[in-house]
């Protein structure tokens, strides 16, 4: 299975993914651990990020998978797609729907994805467009707050940093996970399409002011001490926002985040087929059913509070490594061995 | 060179250059005692019996003119006035002008895209016009289901030709070419596909003519059956082929690189390749004032939305999620449903299917007696229907105003098919709320972006993305921009077409 995608399909399946898995939650761990550095030490990994994506666009030649480094990649993702699938039907089954059987949600999310990732791979590309309105509606929920905002919770900007200088940075990385797909999906790239470094600067201001906007405004609206029993500010911010048309913001942005999620999904199952069935593979319908149902299976079981606050705390490393650490070492050490992605290609 | 095998060249030089077009009619005659001529005319533009008639006029006036000739010569007469009659007009009878003049190849095509009959003599380098063009004037009503406030009234009927003068009489270019396919073995009806050649979409095209060489059909007597064969998934709800009876829509069609396909036995065209925004535009966008076609056409794209998801959003909202309404409306609204003894789904369907009921049968019915139908339909069962308390107020409301909006759309097609589309949001949003709605709308934008017509992308220019062509939907610019509808799909530019 091969596609062929332009700079702005490609960046678009980066800031899906990188953003849908994690947005609801991610402030609460940066905040947790950062305290009012938080929009400092996100803006300085967001620079990292952006040297990343410089490295990754410069390197990009020496970037493939053997057979191990797929494999590590594929069990990876299957396990963050798990572990989302599980999250997201526990934030369902908290805000919206109490008295549903997990399975019945989980079946029902699981089998819409299937049908899009069955369809062909255009589809699954070019999906997240739809989601440009919904992120705008979003955005205008979310300026409907600035009246309850106390923007003195940015400061004070001295005090003590011993205990947060670290764990800030780690948890910070959470808002960039998925940068691996850059590399994965670069060689989809138009032959005659050129990242300049504009286009990466571009969309890493995008992204870290994406980010940066929600941290800033869940500073601004909580204390620090009340950050740490919201685990969804965003929704909690909403929900408390005051309209004259509706009661229930939160619940529309629930929605939003629901089809945003579905669209992650698709695009992360994307990559794997990209990866998995890049040489002809039987019967790919199938294998994708048998994923879906392992993953629908397994989330079930994940959707206790303790299994998924353990996953929250200590799938950043996981993130850390197969972001940033195993595509910098897979280049190097073909850098050394000077082999590149065209002979690769050419020898299998 | 024999006269006979030069006509024979000239004549294949002449097809190629109308570029086999299946209206185009050139052939060798007999003129005068033992002269051979071409003539050339396009069947659609002028009446076969006229040129017959005109042929023989033509023919006797030439045995005189040579007669005349031979007594001048007699008499020792100059010929110098044979030169004269390079451009000579000869008679002009009965509205009918036959001219002479020297043979000129650029102007043979303009004689003929304008509806002329051209006699060529190629011994004598010359050509006589007999100008006789036959074009439809206003006889073709305007269709009803695709009425318009301005523009062109004119609309296709059940014959070729009326409906080809229709399109030449737009586009006077021998690069317009028809082809013709006969279609049923038993019934052998015409099916004829129409292109302006060098800005067609070629793939498109191919695909066209596969699938029409490929129909092997008994009995072929309707559209629809054709839109069955020519389209990518026959199963979708949505059409993917623009059905239209309006002769400026199919010219403004073919005039981007589509293909239009029509057949003797229905007034109907099939354009294609088309997109799903397509189906929203009307002549009337493009003969408005440029900010009152935007408006107008934002009024209709926002009314996909309630047409799809009003009804829905309604059960959703008192069935699951009746907290997002303000308190005020909240109370309102629970102090009129409690008093209705059915599920709000049950409500939203006992109203639909009455809808639904009252357009079939004021479709069916006469012109006078279908408005009786909609104003006892919509005054009275409405009325009444409350009273019985079967349906709340605010129900009859929602299904008034998707009703409202569902007409709105100019194509009967798509119209038919959002709403039907109803009623499965109905269901999700009455067994999930607004989960349901998203699901259903997940699946639906997925659909869509899996169709295709003639195998180009449905759902463009959402998808794929072109954000240059999303404002293209949204807004009309003015004439004298340089722009094309989102709706097509890049054809080859040619200065020459």
């Amino acid at each position: 299975m091969t596609v062929q995608l332009t700079k702005v399909q490609l960046f678009l399946l980066m800031f899906v993914m990188q953003t849908g898995f994690v947005y609801t939650s991610v402030q609460n761990l940066i905040i947790e651990h950062a305290h009012r550095d938080a929009t400092v030490q996100f803006l300085i990994v967001g620079f990292i990020f952006f040297l990343q994506l410089l490295f990754f666009e410069r390197m990009h030649q020496y970037f493939f998978l053997n057979g191990f480094t797929k494999a590590l990649y594929l069990v990876y993702w299957t396990l963050y797609i798990t572990i989302f699938v599980s999250y997201i039907t526990y934030v369902l089954t908290s805000w919206v729907f109490p008295n549903t059987p997990t399975i019945v949600l989980i079946a029902i999310f699981l089998s819409v994805c299937l049908y899009a990732s069955v369809s062909r791979p255009e589809t699954a590309v070019n999906i997240g467009v739809v989601l440009i309105p919904m992120l705008f509606l979003f955005l205008l929920f979310m300026f409907l707050t600035v009246p309850s905002l106390n923007a003195t919770n940015l400061l004070p900007l001295f005090y003590d940093r011993s205990n947060t200088w670290f764990m800030g940075f780690v948890y910070s990385t959470y808002a960039f996970g998925g940068a691996e797909t850059y590399i994965v999906l670069r060689k989809y790239l138009f032959k005659n399409e050129k990242v300049s470094k504009k286009i990466i600067t571009i969309y890493s201001i995008i992204l870290t002011s994406f980010f940066l906007l929600s941290i800033s405004f869940t500073l601004m609206y909580f204390a620090l001490d009340e950050i740490k029993i919201v685990p969804e500010p965003i929704l909690y911010i909403l929900h408390s926002v005051e309209v004259t048309f509706v009661k229930r913001l939160d619940l529309f942005f629930v929605y939003i985040w629901l089809s945003w999620s579905l669209v992650t999904i698709v695009n992360y199952v994307l990559v794997m087929r990209l990866v998995y069935f890049e040489k002809k593979i039987k019967s790919p319908i199938i294998k994708q059913l048998v994923f879906f149902t392992l993953v629908g299976v397994t989330a079930n079981l994940c959707i206790r509070f303790s299994l998924l606050e353990f996953f929250t705390n200590y799938l950043v490393y996981g993130t850390i490594f197969f972001t940033i650490l195993l595509p910098i070492i897979i280049i190097l050490l073909n850098k050394v061995r000077g082999r590149t992605l065209s002979e690769s290609e050419k020898s299998s | 060179m024999s006269q006979t095998t030069e006509n024979k060249q000239e004549i294949k030089r002449l097809n190629k250059e109308f570029l086999h077009s299946s209206d185009f009619v050139v052939k060798e005659v007999m003129l005068g005692q033992d002269e051979n001529v071409i003539l050339c005319y396009y069947s659609s533009l002028v009446n076969k019996k006229d040129v017959e008639q005109n042929l023989r006029n033509v023919k006797r006036m030439i045995i005189q003119d040579t007669s005349q000739k031979n007594d001048k010569k007699n008499s020792n007469e100059t010929e110098a006035s044979e030169k004269s009659e390079v451009q000579n007009q000869i008679v002009n009878e009965d509205s009918i002008t036959i001219t002479t003049e020297k043979y000129d190849q650029q102007k043979l095509v303009d004689y003929v895209c304008n509806g002329e009959t051209l006699i060529i003599l190629l011994q004598s380098k010359k050509m006589i016009r007999l100008n006789n063009a036959e074009f439809a004037h206003n006889t073709p009503e305007e269709p009803g289901n695709e009425q318009i406030l301005r523009g062109s009234h004119e609309g296709f009927v059940e014959n070729f030709e009326t409906n080809m003068q229709l399109i030449r009489k737009r586009i006077k270019n021998n690069k317009l070419v028809v082809k013709q396919i006969t279609l049923g073995k038993e019934t052998k009806a015409t099916v004829y596909y129409l292109f302006v050649e060098n800005v067609v979409d070629r793939g498109a095209l191919k695909i066209v003519e596969d699938r029409l060489n490929a129909i092997d059909i008994d009995m072929f007597y309707s559209i629809g059956q054709l839109s069955d064969y020519l389209d990518d998934q026959v199963w979708s709800p949505f059409p993917q082929l623009l059905n239209t009876e309006r002769p400026d829509r199919v010219v403004a069609n073919i005039l981007e690189g589509k293909i239009a396909i029509m057949s003797d036995l229905s007034p109907n065209a099939l354009v294609g390749p088309v997109t799903f925004f397509s189906f929203y535009q009307t002549p009337d966008d493009f003969n408005a004032r440029v900010f009152v076609g935007s408006f107008y056409r934002l009024m209709r794209l926002f009314s996909i939305l309630s047409a799809i998801f009003l009804p829905a959003f309604y059960i959703a909202i008192v069935s699951f999620h009746f907290e997002i309404l303000p308190l005020e409306l909240a109370n309102k609204v629970k102090s009129d449903i409690n008093q209705i003894p059915y599920r709000p789904l049950i409500e939203a369907l006992i109203m639909e299917v009455t809808i639904e009921l009252i357009r079939e049968a004021s479709v069916r019915l006469p012109k006078s007696i279908g408005q009786t139908i909609g104003i006892v339909g919509g005054l009275v069962i409405g009325d009444a229907i409350v009273s019985a308390g079967l349906v709340s107020n605010l129900m009859v409301i929602v299904v008034a105003f998707t009703a409202i909006s569902s007409f709105v759309v100019p194509s009967v097609e798509l119209n038919t098919t959002i709403r039907m589309l109803r009623f499965p949001f109905m269901i999700l949003a009455s067994l999930f709320g607004f989960f349901g709605i998203v699901i259903g709308t997940f699946l639906l934008v997925v659909h869509l972006m899996n169709l295709s017509s003639f195998k180009r992308p449905y759902f463009s220019p959402i998808i794929p993305f072109d954000p240059k062509g999303i404002k293209k939907i949204f807004f009309r610019g003015p004439y004298y921009e340089p722009n094309r509808q989102p709706t097509s799909f890049s054809p080859k530019k040619d200065d020459k077409a």
